[in-house]
């Protein structure tokens, strides 16, 4: 996959990185894609910088960019690290960052919200009481009395005091009084609304706003509703015609809610026209059942997160059960990781002609062989955790997990999957057949076909057994915990045949059957002395186990503990273990995490196939606080290495140092962030290698400095109120070998620079615009003509958007504008419009409408071989309804 | 000897400003009103009670035939229901951080809804009831005497004529009567009054969604009466 991601470098992909992201917000990323055909799958892998594996969510076009959202419950104090991979036709990949992404993901740096950090100045928190109306309290309109008490505040400027009554300040309206603040609102109108007080302590820092809500409308004297519902129902309809390919997609999506006061029934579903037998499901249908706080059932599509060395928030479709008694959960999963998918959708996608098998027989006939491809076994899943929470203070726990593909899932023959024929078989016209046609064709020349029955060239089923433990445990009142996690994976790669008898092991890995395997015998046939394990030594018979888990000569690894090494050793440097040591402190102004992770070479979970393996991590890392929270300063180390196995000769190492830093001093002032980050790499080489005659050099000694400065400043112009944002980032290689290498050498490593200016604009309440300017300029290094060099891509970004509100905010009207400069060794220019209406049909009923169109222009370049003019790049038109519902009370 | 006769009357006046320092001292405020209800402060005429209006310490509040008020106290937002036909003297000091609290109930029937279970005391001519727990009824009659009805924690019922105490538990009706006399019995909830600014008894449901340290929603329910 590397190879492919390096070759296919000199794509476009244009990815502007966020500042930041925001701590319990969606983050969107966005990227454009200049100047290529569409891709065949856009996917944004995400992961914690703490955690090994990825998640990965589809980009979604939306026109002029490609948009994938991470969800809020992945942006954590951790950190977060993403990487952006585009895959084409014939293997092409794009990807952010181009070199090696997956060892080298975009480290973003989380912030807390700074909407939260202006209103948190001061962590000082005001002990008001309030008095009327109760929170949540529902009231009649000429019921309605604000009032809260002071009388436990210490240390607060009153003449600070402001109240905001859903944001609009009635301050001047209130009576404050001997600790007493009320208000009367003359008539409020029926719905919700929020009450915020700000204020001041007597040395001037702001402090932390109180605020409460009600509701104003009719009340219900008695609810007669034993069940509440709500729901949402949402269509997309999109036409969209991009490079050529014309994608039509329409898609229903819902969610319901069913409370029943004494449960909870939530489902989520997904009907969309992209569902295909050939791929994984696209529809999705989901369901959680709540009962109470101790037993939750999901159903349908699921995204289990046991553990990271297990399965951790990838697609389960079966049954999920979890069970909180408080000193004993218990977890357990049951269904399909992969559904079955019998073939793809063009030829010899679901049959090969496999020539290699063909035989012929002795009356000159010949037998010839149809192999399955294109296939996709059922992945089935099993996994179970039992932990407790000892005293609230010791956590203790076990799991297991069982994966394996459903040889049986997959149908052998296959009416209507063509496959193509050579000139290999005598007798019949090359071309497109299917198994009925080819079939009769054969048995017309005199000869036979078959089809091969198992061991298939197309993919190879699987068996995963996983087991493993937790404990932890806390200290200093919880501020500081301890956690251990272990855990063992057995895999088979491929578990055609079944399990190994006891007498085929005694063959497996020798041909004698002696009872011993790997016994070697010198030409006298005397026994060589070496490590042999007898047969008899072995307590169990494999074939037995053969519902738990498949061993055969395919199994890595083939014996998972090292008996040769001491007992300790041997546990904790096992190949196919991974195991994580965390101690996390969590204090007010502090948190501090020092970590020892590490997955064996020959670890494998199919419930998490992006977990990274060989590989041993530290980390110490720290995110504090200053100045009453108006500076936060993460920084840290890590050290990342493959030196698990002694056998390692030249392990890659990896140093990181990093330190972001973030200024939000307050409302209405500005906000900076800088982040610092320098990579370290070497792999210990010191001398050239020597493959196949020619010396070449796969030394590693280098360093990127990944460097990134973002500042937003509030400006009041002329009544108008603007943010601007400058960003500045540069991905800086050196190469500490370069005087050692050879002219010639390629160090494959591209500098980044990027500048982005964005200013958002509230021009009043109904209009507001957002422009940007931005470059991302790149220095791919390539070797020419015996000579390093380098060729400058350029992207330059221009682009303006207005949305505009009226008839009572009932009608949004939105517009964008967007030019993008593409120079290379080409030059081009893509222009885009994309327009669109939302309406407010009603509270509970909007509808939105869409449309775009980009055209490409590629000017003279100078007389080289491009056609120049214009064309259409993309167009599209999106068309959306959303539909709430509930038998709650109304507000209005 | 003038020195002396000042240093007197300044004794003998003490308790007057104490009386007027304490008589302003606001600690309540009346959240809701239904029907009519009005308040005596220093011995002047009575005048309309209205929501907002802050009760100052030694406030009489007068309820008439169907009314209802709701006051909280503004140290701890304990809740005193007062229905109607009821005469309620409210007295509260100040300290420090908190405000004692003495209900005088004249004659009427109150609920108390006490936050912190120190420094409340509801007083009649027969009985003291002094708060160990939350949530009571107290119904003065001055003529048979007084009912508690015990809704939440623990009161302590005094009759004032015997001396005699008694613990009202929840779903307990303590009676102290004019012949000193005290007695408890299960309580009959046919004779508990009815809250006008609850729900009937339901329980309901408070939910509070919130953000804990990594930023995951939580949702905090609270069920109460």
């Amino acid at each position: 996959m590397l190879t492919q991601i390096a070759t296919g470098q000199q794509k476009n992909l244009y990815h502007t990185p966020p500042a930041n992201a925001v701590k319990g917000q969606n983050l969107i990323i966005s990227t454009s894609l200049v100047d290529i055909s569409s891709p065949i799958e856009a996917v944004l892998y995400y992961k914690t910088s703490l955690s090994d594996s990825y998640l990965e969510i589809s980009f979604i076009n939306k026109g002029f960019n490609w948009e994938a959202t991470i969800p809020k419950f992945a942006i954590t104090d951790d950190g977060l690290e993403y990487v952006i991979v585009f895959r084409f036709s014939q293997d092409r990949i794009l990807s952010y960052p181009r070199i090696d992404p997956f060892n080298n993901p975009y480290s973003l740096q989380v912030i807390e919200n700074p909407l939260e950090q202006k209103s948190s100045l001061s962590n000082e928190a005001a002990e008001i009481l309030i008095l009327s109306p109760d929170i949540g309290e529902v009231l009649e309109p000429k019921e309605v009395f604000i009032a809260a008490s002071f009388f436990l505040t210490q240390n607060i400027d009153e003449s600070s005091v402001r109240v905001l009554l859903n944001d609009t300040e009635v301050t001047s309206k209130i009576i404050f009084e001997d600790d007493i603040l009320s208000y009367s609102p003359n008539s409020l109108t029926r719905g919700d609304y929020a009450i915020k007080i700000l204020m001041k302590n007597k040395e001037g820092d702001s402090i932390r706003p109180f605020s409460w809500g009600f509701t104003v409308g009719q009340k219900i004297k008695q609810s007669k509703n034993v069940v509440s519902y709500k729901g949402r129902v949402s269509n997309r309809l999109s036409s969209e015609r991009i490079s050529g390919s014309v994608l039509n997609v329409a898609e229903v999506q819902g969610k319901f809610n069913m409370d029943f006061n004494w449960a909870q029934l939530d489902v989520v579903n997904r009907i969309t026209s992209r569902e295909t037998p050939y791929l994984q499901p696209q529809n999705r249908f989901g369901g959680k059942f709540k009962f109470g706080n101790f037993l939750k059932v999901s159903f349908g599509d699921f995204y289990p997160r046991m553990n990271e060395f297990m399965i951790d928030g990838k697609r389960v479709r079966g049954l999920e059960l979890n069970t909180d008694f408080k000193w004993v959960k218990f977890d357990f999963i049951q269904g399909e990781l992969n559904r079955v998918v019998q073939e793809q959708r063009f030829s010899n996608g679901g049959y090969r002609l496999n020539s290699s098998l063909s035989t012929k027989n002795n009356d000159g006939t010949f037998t010839y062989f149809l192999d399955r491809t294109g296939y996709t076994f059922k992945r089935n899943i099993v996994a179970a955790k039992l932990s407790s929470d000892l005293f609230d203070r010791f956590k203790l726990g076990v799991h297991f997990m069982s994966v394996r593909d459903d040889t049986n899932s997959v149908k052998l023959n296959l009416s209507n999957a063509m496959f193509s024929s050579d000139t290999l078989v005598i007798g019949i016209t090359p071309g497109q057949y299917n198994f009925d046609t080819f079939n009769s064709a054969v048995k017309g020349v005199g000869s036979q076909l078959r089809v091969v029955s198992s061991d298939w060239s197309g993919k190879k089923p699987n068996d995963n057994l996983l087991m493993g433990f937790n404990f932890g445990t806390s200290f200093d009142d919880k501020k500081l915990n301890l956690d251990f996690d272990w855990n063992l994976s057995l895999y088979n790669r491929n578990t055609w045949g079944g399990a190994l008898s006891k007498s085929n092991l005694d063959t497996a890995l020798d041909d004698s059957l002696d009872g011993y395997i790997g016994q070697q015998y010198d030409a006298a046939g005397m026994k060589i002395d070496g490590d042999v394990i007898s047969i008899s030594q072995i307590p169990f018979d494999p074939l037995a186990l053969e519902d738990v888990f498949i061993l055969n000569t395919n199994m890595t690894p083939l014996v998972p503990y090292d008996i040769n090494s001491n007992l300790l050793s041997g546990l904790i440097n096992m190949p196919s273990s991974a195991f994580r040591f965390s101690l996390k402190g969590n204090y007010t102004n502090s948190k501090i995490l020092i970590e020892y992770r590490q997955i064996g070479p020959e670890y494998v979970t199919l419930g998490n196939p992006f977990l990274r393996n060989n590989t041993r991590q530290f980390t110490i890392s720290d995110r504090a606080s200053f100045f009453k929270n108006k500076l936060f300063v993460n920084f840290g180390f890590k050290h990342l290495d493959n030196k698990i196995l002694r056998t390692t000769v030249n392990p890659l190492n990896t140093n990181t140092f990093f330190a972001n830093f973030n200024f939000i001093l307050g409302p209405g002032l500005p906000s900076y962030a800088i982040s610092l980050q320098s990579i370290g790499k070497n792999n210990e080489k010191t001398k050239l290698d020597s493959v196949g005659g020619s010396i070449i050099d796969l030394r590693e000694d280098s360093n990127i400095s990944n460097n990134m400065f973002a500042v937003t400043i509030p400006i009041k112009a002329y009544g108008i109120m603007h943010n601007v944002t400058l960003n500045m980032g540069n991905i800086t290689n050196l190469d500490n070998l370069s005087s050692k290498r050879d002219v010639g050498y390629l160090f494959p490593k591209t500098d980044t620079r990027t500048i982005a200016l964005n200013i958002t604009s509230e021009i009043s309440k109904d209009l507001n615009t957002i422009s940007q300017v931005s470059q991302t300029k790149l220095d791919i290094p390539s070797v020419s003509n015996n000579s390093l060099q380098k060729t400058s891509y350029v992207w330059t970004n221009l682009s303006s958007s207005a949305n505009y509100r009226l008839v009572d905010d009932r009608i949004l009207l939105k517009g964008t504008l967007t030019l993008i400069d593409n120079n290379s060794k080409i030059r081009s220019q893509l222009i885009g419009f994309r327009g669109g209406i939302d309406y407010n049909y009603r509270s509970n009923l909007t509808a939105s409408l869409m449309s775009f169109i980009r055209i490409n222009y590629i000017g003279n370049n100078k007389g080289l071989s491009y056609e120049e003019g214009f064309d259409i790049n993309s167009s599209g038109i999106i068309f959306n309804i959303n539909y709430n519902f509930n038998n709650e009370p109304k507000a209005s | 000897m003038i020195k002396k006769l000042q240093k007197r009357k300044i004794i003998a006046l003490f308790p007057l400003f104490l009386c007027f320092a304490m008589a302003g001292e606001k600690i309540a405020v009346v959240t809701k009103i239904i029907g009519k209800a009005e308040y005596v402060r220093e011995e002047k005429s009575p005048k309309n009670l209205k929501r907002g209006f802050v009760v100052e310490n030694g406030d009489e509040i007068l309820t008439k035939a169907g009314a209802f008020v709701a006051l909280v106290f503004i140290d701890d937002r304990s809740a005193l229901k007062i229905r109607e036909k009821s005469e309620v003297v409210i007295n509260g000091k100040k300290n420090v951080n908190r405000i004692s609290k003495k209900i005088d109930l004249n004659n009427g029937t109150i609920r108390a809804q006490v936050k912190t279970n120190r420094n409340f005391l509801v007083q009649t001519s027969v009985s003291v009831a002094s708060v160990k727990g939350t949530d009571f009824w107290v119904i003065s009659n001055d003529k048979v005497g007084d009912s508690i009805i015990g809704l939440e924690g623990l009161v302590t019922l005094s009759n004032r004529i015997s001396g005699e105490k008694i613990d009202i538990k929840p779903g307990i009706t303590g009676i102290s009567s004019n012949d000193g006399s005290l007695q408890a019995f299960k309580s009959d909830p046919k004779n508990t009054p009815r809250d006008l600014i609850q729900s009937d008894g339901q329980d309901k449901k408070l939910e509070i969604i919130f953000k804990d340290s990594a930023g995951k929603q939580k949702k905090l329910i609270i069920d109460y009466k």
